[in-house]
């Protein structure tokens, strides 16, 4: 009877962890959350050329530029290849863009495109959601009379982080979802 | 003796008239009364029969008759006292269907108050969304920058927190992580897109903003 009544207990204990599993995030809400993440790789995106655009004015490229690491985890790392080199060197993500910021060129393009998931979002044992998102950045540096000297499409791979958070706003409890990206790894780099 | 039996014979004459006029009085009262009978069974059944079709009639009536008109007729009907099982069971479903009318004719004024408000809800905000729809457009930074600053004046500060709702179901409200106005107006101006649209807005006792609510598109 003792053995019974234990099982039973047990069995209850296990459907409840059952549905809490299952009571996980709506696939809308998931999508909004997806979406969410690949937004703010576009928004870094923007930034990128922004910042390495030489008409932006230097405050406003600083500003920028303080807005851009906000979009990453601390101690997050960025990837510098080039097709003359073999190596990749990677730098602390604001150390790269002030690097950006000075490159050596009179006109800097940065473009961004194919920004897509190559690993979905997956809830982690900590309740973080952790993926990879695939850009392509096509970088062309121009000299003062405006001819083309360097020109690369690399292909990098940007981990984000996902976590549920919440703060107290005008008294309101507000659940919020924190996109934080990570090293920005290269995969490969070539001429266009 | 001739005399007497002459006597006695003037009376019965008299009481056989008498008797045979009351006889004839009589029937005649009784043919009367049944005329009036019948008459008034021919009324009632004629009463029956144009309150059946003034009922059919509401019954029948496909949109073109008001419901002013569909209550006038059947209080009508109503105000006869009939009486009559086929006439009651109409009324009711006549009742039932003005009921009806009534009832989808209420949510429909619900709905387009309803819509009303929705309307002035989305217009209500227009010069708050303009603001960022000029930022967005602005090619010259210090052009936004002017707007920027010019916008800024109806927050009750640069850090008025804006919370951007990025999936909504029900009560349960996921966000975006929250931000200040200021650092929102300069993401417009950096993106070049505002793509979210005004969800709620609270104001300080000087009419100015002090929290934004906004909801992607």
């Amino acid at each position: 009877m003792f053995r019974t009544t234990i099982f039973f207990i047990a069995l209850f204990f296990v459907s409840i962890a059952n549905q809490a599993i299952s009571q996980d995030i709506s696939p809308e809400r998931k999508q909004a959350i997806d979406s969410l993440a690949l937004e703010k790789v576009r928004d870094l995106s923007k930034y990128i050329s922004l910042i390495g655009d030489k008409k932006t004015e230097f405050s406003e490229a600083n500003r920028v530029i303080d807005r851009a690491v906000e979009l990453f985890m601390d101690d997050s790392e960025v990837g510098v290849s080039s097709i003359y080199k073999p190596e990749v060197n990677y730098y602390p993500v604001r150390e790269y863009l002030e690097r950006l910021m000075r490159l050596n060129y009179d006109k800097v393009d940065i473009e961004w495109y194919k920004i897509q998931y190559v690993s979905d979002l997956e809830k982690q044992p900590d309740g973080t959601y952790v993926g990879v998102i695939t850009v392509f950045q096509k970088f062309s540096g121009y000299d003062k009379e405006g001819n083309l000297v360097y020109q690369d499409v690399t292909k990098k791979d940007i981990t984000v982080y996902v976590k549920r958070k919440e703060t107290q706003i005008g008294g309101r409890l507000i659940g919020f979802w924190d996109v934080m990206l990570g090293d920005i790894r290269v995969k490969e780099t070539a001429k266009p | 003796m001739k005399r007497l039996s002459k006597n006695l014979l003037i009376p019965k004459i008299v009481i056989v008239l008498l008797i045979g006029a009351m006889a004839v009085g009589s029937s005649g009262c009784k043919s009367k009364k049944k005329l009036a009978q019948e008459q008034s069974a021919a009324e009632y059944a004629e009463k029956v029969q144009k309150a059946l079709a003034d009922l059919q009639a509401i019954l029948d009536d496909d949109g073109t008759m008001p419901v002013s008109e569909m209550e006038r007729r059947l209080n009508d009907v109503k105000a006869l006292n009939l009486n009559d099982d086929s006439v009651n069971e109409k009324i009711e479903l006549v009742e039932m269907k003005i009921a009806s009318l009534k009832e989808a004719w209420r949510l429909q004024k619900e709905a387009e108050k309803e819509r009303e408000r929705l309307n002035a809800e989305l217009t209500k905000y227009d010069y708050i969304n303009e603001y960022f729809k000029r930022i967005a457009r602005t090619q010259d930074v210090n052009a936004a920058n002017g707007i920027i600053d010019e916008a800024l004046k109806m927050y009750a500060s640069e850090d008025t927190p804006v919370l951007i709702i990025i999936h909504k179901d029900g009560d349960a409200v996921d966000y975006d992580k929250p931000t200040t106005i200021k650092n929102y107006l300069n993401f417009v101006k950096d993106q070049k897109a505002y793509n979210n649209k005004i969800s709620s807005v609270k104001f300080d006792p000087y009419g100015q903003i002090t929290e934004l609510e906004l909801i992607k598109k």
